[in-house]
This record gives C-alpha cells, structure tokens and sequence, in this order.
C-alpha cells in the first residue's frame, strides 16, 4: 500500500507544480517567507517603537507611553539630524561620481587584452575585500598631520604639506569621502567591467562599418548601452554610501564639532549612546522614505533607459 | 504515623543541609587580604558549581588589555576562572552595554567602563548592585582615596569597584625650564620664576614662552602645552577648567548655568591656549599624546596620571627623569585660588545584571582592585591604571613607575577632584558640550553661542528624561564636588 502510495501522491505534486498559475508563484514563496520572517516583524517593530516614547532607561519598550506621531515631529525639529540627513546626501553626492568615474575609466584600461591583465584587475577589486573598518583605522593612522600621507604629498609637490585631514572641517570631509571612494571604486569597476564585457557586438561592428571614429562609438553606441549598468552602478553605490559609518567613526570620531557626523553615525549615537530608541526608529523611518524616494526616482530613470533601448532595438 | 515521622525526619535534615549550604556561602570567604579571599570566594564558587574551569566573558576598553591580562593569567591558574576578553573602543562601551541592556543575552559576565555611563546602565537594568557581595568578601574600600569610590555608586548603591584613579595631572619639562639662561629670560618677561603653573594664566605664559619654532616654520619644535581637544574627550579639559573658574553646570532646578562669565571664560582660555599645541590636536587622544610627550615634543601637558608610564619609560621615552609633576592649576575666584583636578575617565569594574555567573566575575573584580593586585596593575609597564590607593603612595613599585613626586602630587590634586556630570542621559548632555566646544575651537561659532547652543540643548535633554528625577540625580551628585579649593 505505502510502495505503491508514494509514487501517486508524488505525481500528484509535481502535476499540481506544474500548473501554471501555482508554478508562477513557486520562486516566490521563499523570498516572501524570508521577507516576511526576517524584515516584517523588524520593520513593524520599528514603526510600533517609533510610536512610543521609549528610552532604554525607561524599562521595557511595551510598557512604554503611545505618543503617536511626537518622535516623528521632534526628529523633523533635531536640526542636528536634518544637517546629518544633508551631509549624509552631499558625501554621496561628492563620492558616488567620482567612484563610478574612476570605477569606468579603469573598466575602460581593462578592457582590452594586455600583459599582466589579470593581475591589475585583482589589484583594482583589492579595496573592495578589505573592511571598512580596518581601513578606516588604517587610514585614521597615514592621514594623520606629520604622517606618511602628507609626507607623500610633499615629496610629490617638493613643499611642505600639512593638511590637518582630521583636524579641520573640510579636509576632514575629504577625508572620509576619499576613503569611501579608494575602497568603493572597486565595485563600480566590476559592475562596469561586467557590463563592457556584455555589450552586445552587432552595434558596434555595424558603425564600424559605416565609418564611426573610435569616439564615436564610445560615445553614440556604447555609453548608451550602457546606461542601464551605469543606473544600476549609481542605485548600488548610492544606496551604500548613504549609509556611510565606519569611515566617519574611525578616521574623525564624526568630528571636528560635527564635520563628518553623517545620518548613520547620528542614529547610532541617538539609539545606543543616548538609549532614545523611540527617536532614532522615527529617525530612521524619515530616512527610509528619503532614501525610497532616491531610489524610485534611479530606478524610473533606469526603467525609461531600457524601454528607450527595447524600442532602437525593435525599430 | 512511622512513615511520615521517617519523611518529615528526611525533610527536615535536607532542609537543614540546604539552609546550611546557604549560610556557608554566604559567609567571607577566608583570607587576611582581599586578594586571598577574591581567590578563595572563587573557588568556594567553582566547587559550589561542580566547576573545575570557568571562562567568564568580559568586555573591555581595548587599551586597558595589554595592562590587565598578566594579572587575569594568574587568576585563572589559580581559581580555573579565566575571561574571554570582548574588546571595544574606549569611547564604544556606553553604546555596546546599552545594546545588552536591550537584549538582556548575558553575553558578558561584567565590564571595565568609565563612571559617566553608570546612571544610564543602572537605569537600564544592566549595572548589577553589588554591595552584598562587597560586604561578603570584604573588597578593602578603606584604603581607597575619598572621592574614588564613590564615583562607582548611584542612588545609595554600590555598582562597581574602582580600579583607576583618573584625574588630572599637570607634567612640564623641569630640564627646559632649568636650560642656562630660561629662568632668567623668562621672569625678565613675565615676572614670576617658572615652574609648576598655579593658574591657567600663568600655564598659558609658560606654554607661550617654551613654544620653539626657531626656524620659524609654522611647526615648532617643541610645542609648549598639550591637552585633549579630539571629539569624544575635548570637553572634560573644558569642564575642568569651568569647575576651577567656580562654575556650577546646572542650578537646583537643572537650569543650565554653563552659558554664564565662567563657562565663557573658562572656553575662551581653553581655545587660547590650543594654538601653543600640535595643530592635528584636535584628532588626538592618549594613543598619540603620549608618545609626542614622551617623544619630547612638548614642554607641558595636562592629562590623565598615566601619562609617567609613559614618560618615565626607560626605553620608549626621551624624557625620562626630565619632568616635573604639577597640581593643576586653577582660578583666582574672589581673591582665592582655586584648583579642580577633573576625574576624567576612571575604569570601573561593573557586573552585569544577566552576568552566567555573576559572584566569580566579582571574585575577580575584587581581586584586580585588591590592594596587592591593583598596585601591581598600577606599576605595570603596560598600565594605563592610575594610583587611587593610600597604600600606592608607599608602594615601591609604585614609585619606581611613577617617582614619587608623581604619585604624591596625584593623590594631593584628589583633593580637589571633581567628577564629571555623572547624571542620567549623561552621556547626551557631554555629547552636546563636546560639539559646540569642537565647534567653537574651530571658529565656526563663538564661545557664547557654543554654550548657549548648549545649554539649549541640556534643557531640552532634561526635559525628555524628566527634570523631577533629573534634579534628584544632581541633588545626589552634589557631595561629591570637592569642598576644598586647593590641596593641603
């Protein structure tokens, strides 16, 4: 009975998987169970706590006062978070292009075959293996005012340089946003070499033939092909340095006065250092919705940018 | 009838052993010293258990490590306790207890941190009370300095023992000082023979005077003062000076009174007397300030006692048997001088409330604040505890370390120790300060609108935890504000 059972009731699923309308839902169900295991609950949790009063000095969050929408309005009112929410926005906004334009242009040296390719490739992905915080404490050490960085700049210049990169306001600033892109160009570089290596050949081959420069290629067939990887690059990079931290923390203490405090670093004092969880889960909401709105508006851009492609393939 | 006489007859002497066992271990454990006893309360612990070896988990400043693992070694051979260390930055530890105290995980037995924190982690069911088992072992509390201890209780209770005694010392250069033809120059200029400076004036006259840039490149070779201005530690040196200026932070009702002529006063000496400094000292803490000293790169520096480990190095330093310890110098206030020593760090050794095994991580927090032991950890080379013992002023070691001077005039500025704002949401109300002083230091606002941004700020703090609780806390902390306006 059971032998002759198990053969049936195993036809039976793979006859009901093979539906259509339950197979569409089958790759699904996995990422919607981790979804809803992992991140729901967290998420509502933070919203529920960004509704209380809560600090961990107060005993237990669920004994805590509903104050409806009070962190929200006294997040909005911490001027020392909205000026972390804008900074956080200016460092990505400074070290995203740079990063994806050193990331290109070393694509673009890759990308034709050449002695000692592969070892140059592995040496530009390098930054990229090693954590934030080492290097941000590697760094904290070469940026220091008598230290090998500035010594370097010296020999380079033949003057003496004594940058304070730690010390002052805007080199400190500098300093973080160039320690973002020394290890974060590596991943544009391997977006873009991924999509160079992707580019389709018929295009390309077909302006050659028609007489294009080199330039011209470049520029009239291949940057627009790109552009897809170029929005993605832009949304993965972005995405990332919005929640810049360890770089702030290990090089500057967020310092001097609050230079380098980016949003990430003023949540974590908010929420851990001053114990007012209520206000850093308000905090943090506010910065989801900002961080969403960024990203709907990359990924709109990059939606239209395929459509455009789809519509010059098909013409 | 019989049966149950047998039944209560075996009840009652199980009761009996129960009770016993209870009364035994909470006798003092035996032993002349605290480390003896430490030792044996900790193995009555292991044989209570059925343990032969034990690894408590300890979270630790990574800085202290190096100085305290000899001293753990030897516990462990002796009791089988021995400690996983779970090492964070020096300034992380409030924000990593914190985190315990949400998740409650027991994932450290105890911690080493600093007293500013203790309001906050007592209030979020972290901090265990620990006075039974002070009382149990007999921790020798009476041989500690006044004002040491105390900074480890909160609401009438005992939260930790002391193990570092971290208030300010003033260290200058006695040789440069003494160099053919520098004491004359110097009072030809200012008029008053150099040497320890009784007020801030008169450090900023000698840091003026000693500052070399004979080359005349911007970067002296010898730089006349030093002193924390870095984010996280700036402020303490501020509030030091505040304190000497007669400065009270908060009035009985927890207004702000630090925006008033001391605290303005007092930030724009701090700020003056940073151009005699490197110009990267806004970045620097220990790691870097006391290898420049040592390095003789400086004449004079105001910091934590520990700073003759480093100093009197045999090897590592340049300076040794060159300097001269100060008390720290202070204010005329009403036509009296008057000195504040800031207690400004001070490790504690603090037992979790979801500690595995709470009474063996005090055995051992007992036996590193023994007096033996801590004196030992004092005179380590690689310590970064400072004397807070009466016995430390004797002890040889001690004074090997340190010189004698050291020590006497360390334990002479306690009596004008001051504490930090050890207050719940303490952490939050330095945070502010720490900025706006930043802030100020770099010109981008003035010493007014940098404490009247602050005290904006303590207000509001004040009203988020509650100003009723928040006046009882600075009701309570008030006593420990030193009387005396200099040492005797």
């Amino acid at each position: 009975m059971t032998a002759a059972g198990t053969p049936a009731a195993a036809d039976g699923l793979r006859r009901w998987l093979e539906r259509e309308r339950v197979f569409k839902w089958v790759p699904f169900v996995p990422v919607q169970g981790l979804f809803a295991l992992l991140l729901l609950p967290n998420f509502l949790l933070l919203v529920y706590l960004s509704l209380l009063s809560w600090r961990i000095t107060r005993g237990a969050w669920w004994s805590s006062a509903f104050t409806g929408l009070d962190a929200f309005q006294r997040a909005l009112e911490d001027t020392r978070f909205l000026w972390a929410l804008g900074r956080t926005f200016a460092f990505a906004a400074a070290a995203v292009p740079l990063e994806l334009l050193l990331g290109f242009g070393l694509a673009l040296l890759c990308r034709r075959s050449f002695h000692g390719r592969r070892f140059y490739t592995s040496v530009f992905l390098l930054p990229m293996m090693i954590v934030p915080a080492v290097v941000g404490y590697d760094l904290s050490m070469l940026l220091i005012d008598q230290g090998p960085f500035n010594q370097l700049l010296s020999l380079l210049t033949g003057r003496t340089i004594t940058v304070r990169w730690l010390s002052e306001y805007t080199p400190a600033q500098l300093a973080v946003i160039g320690a973002d892109v020394w290890q974060w160009t590596a991943l544009a570089f391997l977006v873009f070499t991924s999509g160079l290596a992707g580019l389709p050949e018929e295009p390309i081959r077909a302006a050659r033939v028609m007489g294009a420069s080199r330039w011209q290629i470049f520029w009239h067939v291949e940057l627009p092909l790109l552009k897809p990887v170029i929005a993605i690059a832009v949304i993965l990079r972005s995405m990332e340095a919005l929640k810049i931290f360890d770089y702030p923390m290990l090089l500057t203490q967020a310092g001097p006065g609050n230079a380098t405090e980016t949003v990430a670093v003023y949540l974590w004092r908010v929420g851990w250092e001053f114990a007012r969880v209520s206000d850093a889960a308000a905090m943090s909401l506010i910065l989801l919705v900002a961080v969403a709105l960024y990203s709907l508006v990359a990924i709109r851009i990059l939606r239209r940018e395929r459509q455009r492609l789809a519509e010059e393939g098909a013409a | 009838m019989k049966r149950a006489f047998g039944f209560l007859s075996i009840a009652g002497t199980v009761a009996l052993l129960i009770g016993g066992a209870t009364v035994a271990s909470a006798q003092t454990p035996p032993g002349a010293t605290a480390e003896v006893r430490a030792i044996s309360g900790a193995k009555a612990y292991m044989q209570a258990k059925g343990l032969t070896s034990l690894k408590l988990n300890m979270m630790m400043p990574s800085i202290f490590t190096a100085g305290s693992t000899l001293e753990m070694a030897i516990f462990e051979k002796e009791t089988g306790i021995g400690v996983n260390y779970f090492e964070v930055g020096i300034l992380q530890i409030q924000a990593k207890a914190m985190s315990e105290a949400v998740a409650k995980s027991g994932s450290f037995d105890f911690w080493i941190g600093d007293p500013i924190s203790l309001p906050d982690l007592v209030e979020a069911g972290l901090a265990r009370p620990i006075d039974d088992l002070v009382a149990r072992g007999k921790a020798d509390l009476d041989d500690i300095v006044p004002g040491f201890q105390e900074q480890a209780r909160y609401k009438a209770k005992t939260y930790g023992l002391v193990a570092d005694g971290d208030n300010f010392i003033m260290t200058i250069r006695k040789d440069l000082i003494d160099a053919p033809g520098e004491r004359e120059k110097f009072k030809a200029k200012y008029g008053w023979e150099p040497g320890c400076p009784d007020t801030y004036e008169q450090w900023y006259q000698l840091a003026e005077f000693f500052t070399r840039d004979p080359k005349g490149t911007g970067v002296p070779e010898v730089y006349g003062a030093m002193g924390y201005r870095a984010r996280g530690w700036g402020w303490r040196w501020w509030l030091q000076q505040f304190y000497a200026k007669g400065g009270v932070p908060f009035d009985d009702g927890m207004k702000p009174l630090i925006a008033g002529k001391e605290g303005v006063e007092a930030l724009r000496d701090y700020i003056a007397l940073t151009k005699f400094m490197p110009k990267d000292i806004l970045g620097w803490a220990t790691p870097q300030a006391y290898p420049f000293y040592a390095g003789g790169n400086a004449f004079s520096i105001m910091t934590y006692p520990s700073i003759a480990i480093a100093a009197e190095h045999p090897e590592r330093s340049k300076v040794v048997g060159r300097n001269r310890y100060c008390l720290v110098p202070g204010y005329m206030v009403g036509g009296k001088l008057v000195r504040r020593s800031l207690q400004g760090y001070g490790n504690i050794f603090y037992v979790s409330n979801y500690a595995k095994h709470p009474e063996a991580a005090y055995w051992l927090a007992q036996y590193m604040t023994s007096k033996e032991v801590s004196a030992r950890l004092v005179a380590g080379p690689n310590s970064v505890y400072d004397p807070y013992r009466w016995s430390h002023l004797t002890d040889a070691r001690v004074i090997k370390a340190r010189t004698k001077e050291m020590v006497e005039t360390h334990l002479k500025n306690a009596q004008v120790m001051a504490p930090m704002i050890l207050i719940q949401g303490a952490v939050e109300y330095n945070d502010v300060l720490d900025q706006n002083i930043q802030e100020a230091l770099l010109g981008k606002i003035t010493p007014e609108d940098a404490l009247k941004t602050t005290a904006a700020a303590w207000e509001k703090i004040t009203n988020q935890i509650g100003r009723r609780q928040q006046i009882e806390g600075w009701k309570a902390l008030k006593p420990a504000y030193p009387t005396k306006n200099v040492p005797e």
